[in-house]
């Protein structure tokens, strides 16, 4: 089987120029410019520092870990969301509970946010709902790459972006 | 040898098998959870149901023995026409899985054993049936440590009774019993009385389910996560077959590997114990003059030690068979004295798997003609210009080059030494030069135990930092000293193998249960007593 090249004419001339495109698009910026500054209210972006967007439900956001009423982590230290991550990114320390209850919890929690691929496989693989991703966070800065490791307080304290837990 | 018939194939197996065993020869799995070739037959899980032509309903697998069996003409007929494969067969499996099931906790998530469980795995294969009791699960005792290796969970029990056999038949310890009745039942140790035998260990390795987890391990990795290689254990002069579990170069546990000259199926606790070594205070490292060097700059240091120098080679008892080969042929080929020496102190002993020596290739100095005499090495050593101490630790006066403890060295005063050491020891701190090395679980190698027979080991991980395996390190010394000697596992495992008497073997075809030498037992192999006799006896319980 052969292919047929077919030669596409492109603009030629003035044409070439595109002239008219540029008045045209200047246009558009000159007509947005004009209305924003006549109804500032109505404009469609977000002040970004100041505001934050709100994320859409099933938006996978910073690792959160879900407290149990007393405040303690509701995760077991299964390992099943270390087991399940592409990037190996979750290193879980599991100790002994001091409530004979509950037979383990972690006494460690880190998760390497810079190798995180931010798939959620942990939340699908958690088998008590102990890790969600449902913060909302999606900016991440700090100054060392060694801050970028989420432990374990801190991913207690993050909250879920909306009140309720879903 | 006996005739047997499994689902239409008919093959011969030796007198005395049970199903089970005969099965697995053609490798068909019959489950079971409470036969262990090593334990006496109790019949009490009732998993490995089979259809038995001839008997009365469905036979249990395990105490079906094959014996010999002719018809009236004196031809040889099969001891037993199993199947296994029939729906009755899978129906009972999956009947007695809801039993086993019945009051288990289902507590996978957070149990040791998840991964490596009779039960998961069983439930897979022949059970996926639905919980039918609605009557709450009767509720047990949960981590209760009943000694220092063992973590006993009661309500994870299935009642096989291998661990109680164990103790009762193997060790003969009796510290276990099953206590209660119907569904009561319970694993019990007796009162005042604790788990902490030397191979308490075991009960943890026969345990097919979570009921009986190690204290060590404990937590420590999901089992998925490990990979696992067969290599010795070099606790002591035994030598042990154990399977190396490691997650990412970090070894977690040993595990006792089937070996039916050496240990069977188990290993003592101080062994179990011993791969920490592996994993801590390991020389990673070179150090020139105890600061750290960059290798080549040790190497070279070395050598500009050694050149054209008296030197003479001190070997340790953990050095495999070809590093001690290398060793010598680096002697032989420099005029350099060798001693096979070590001041290890010796540790507990028994009649069983547990050596005073605790080393794994002492039997090497003999094998290989090394000398072991220590007043000679002492008169010697002040003579030399150099020492090369390879995997041994010197006794301090030694180390610090023929002055006193605390003396710097001073190559003028005594000979240079110049240390290739696994790990951080006072000789590798006081050296001039150390060099680190691999250990035995790193490295292909083999090893003599003290009953002389040679066994191998595979590499489970490359060895940290700069370390090297000591024939490899040894052969490059030689070749920049300039008189290469091979260096190669194979060439050197020709040479050694024909002089221990054993040819036309490769170091590949070296098999992983070891082969033996000509030089006879040194360490008498008691094994516990026949095993069905004693079942049920508690002899030497300590009151």
């Amino acid at each position: 089987m052969s292919l047929k090249v077919e030669r596409v004419q492109g603009d030629r001339g003035v044409e070439s120029f595109y002239l008219w495109n540029v008045v045209q698009g200047l246009a558009v910026t000159v007509r947005h410019a004009v209305t924003n500054l006549r109804a500032p209210r109505a404009v469609q972006t977000t002040n970004y520092p100041e505001e934050k967007k709100v994320m859409p439900p099933g938006y996978r956001g910073k690792h959160r870990l879900v407290p149990r009423p007393d405040g303690s982590p509701k995760c077991t230290a299964c390992m099943m969301c270390a087991t399940v991550c592409p990037a190996r990114c979750i290193n879980i320390e599991a100790g002994e509970h001091p409530d004979p209850t509950i037979e383990k919890f972690p006494v460690q929690f880190d998760i390497d946010l810079l190798k995180c691929v931010f798939c959620g496989y942990c939340v699908e693989a958690c088998p008590v709902d102990a890790i969600r991703m449902d913060s909302g966070v999606y900016t991440f800065a700090e100054f060392n790459r060694s801050d970028f490791v989420a432990h374990k307080e801190q991913l207690l304290a993050t909250l879920s972006q909306w009140a309720e837990p879903r | 040898m006996a005739l047997v018939t499994i689902d239409g194939h008919t093959f011969e197996v030796p007198d005395g098998e049970n199903v089970i065993q005969a099965a697995a020869r053609i490798g068909i799995h019959i489950p079971h959870y409470c036969f262990h070739s090593g334990l006496p037959i109790d019949g009490n899980c009732r998993m490995c149901l089979v259809e038995v032509e001839g008997a009365r309903g469905l036979q249990v697998a395990c105490n079906t023995v094959l014996r010999k069996k002719v018809d009236k003409d004196g031809n040889e007929i099969p001891a037993a026409v199993v199947r296994q494969d029939t729906e009755q067969v899978r129906q009972a499996r999956a009947g007695v899985m809801e039993f086993e099931l019945l009051n288990h906790p289902t507590d996978c998530v957070v149990c040791d054993q998840a991964g490596e469980c009779g039960l998961q795995d069983y439930y897979m294969t022949v059970g996926k049936y639905d919980h039918r009791s609605k009557v709450p699960k009767v509720e047990k005792r949960k981590a209760v440590p009943i000694g220092p290796m063992v973590m006993l969970d009661q309500e994870r029990c299935i009642l096989c009774s291998r661990c109680v056999r164990f103790v009762n038949t193997v060790t003969k310890t009796g510290e276990l019993t099953i206590a209660g009745r119907g569904d009561k039942c319970r694993i019990e140790i007796f009162p005042g009385v604790e788990l902490d035998n030397d191979y308490s260990g075991n009960v943890v390795d026969l345990c097919p389910v979570g009921a009986l987890t190690s204290r060590d391990f404990r937590f420590k990795k999901r089992v998925w996560f490990l990979k696992t290689t067969p290599s010795i254990c070099t606790g002591c002069s035994k030598g042990c077959n154990v399977l190396v579990d490691q997650d990412l170069a970090v070894v977690h546990r040993y595990r006792p590997r089937y070996n039916p000259h050496v240990n069977q199926w188990w290993m003592c606790d101080r062994g179990r114990l011993s791969y920490k070594a592996i994993n801590d205070g390991r020389l990673k490292r070179a150090r020139v003059a105890g600061d750290p060097a960059p290798w080549q700059k040790a190497v070279d240091t070395a050598l500009a030690l050694l050149r054209g120098k008296k030197f003479g080679i001190v070997v340790g008892p953990h050095a495999s068979l070809e590093d001690l080969w290398m060793a010598r042929a680096l002697g032989r080929e420099f005029e350099a004295p060798l001693w096979g020496l070590s001041w290890l102190a010796p540790g507990k002993a028994d009649e069983w798997l547990m050596k005073s020596d605790l080393a794994p290739d002492r039997k090497g100095f003999e094998l290989l003609g090394i000398s072991t005499a220590e007043a000679a090495f002492r008169a010697a050593a002040p003579g030399l210009d150099a020492l090369i101490a390879l995997d041994v630790d010197l006794p301090s006066d030694l180390a610090s080059g023929g002055q006193d403890a605390a003396g710097a060295l001073a190559p003028t005063r005594g000979p240079a030494l110049i240390a290739l050491s696994t790990h951080e020891t006072e000789t590798a701190t006081q050296a001039a030069v150390a060099l680190p090395l691999a250990v035995a679980a790193e490295r292909f190698a083999t090893w003599a135990n003290c009953d002389g027979r040679v066994q191998k080991g595979v590499p489970a991980f490359d060895p940290p930092g700069d370390a090297l395996g000591a024939r490899e390190l040894l052969g490059l010394l030689a070749a920049r000293l300039g008189k290469p000697v091979p260096a190669d596992l194979e060439e050197v495992w020709r040479e050694l193998g024909s002089e221990l008497g054993i040819t036309a073997v490769t170091f590949a075809d070296i098999p992983l249960e070891g082969l033996p030498t000509a030089t006879g037992a040194a360490c008498a192999v008691s094994e516990p007593d026949t095993f069905g006799t004693g079942a049920g006896t508690i002899g030497g319980l300590p009151r």
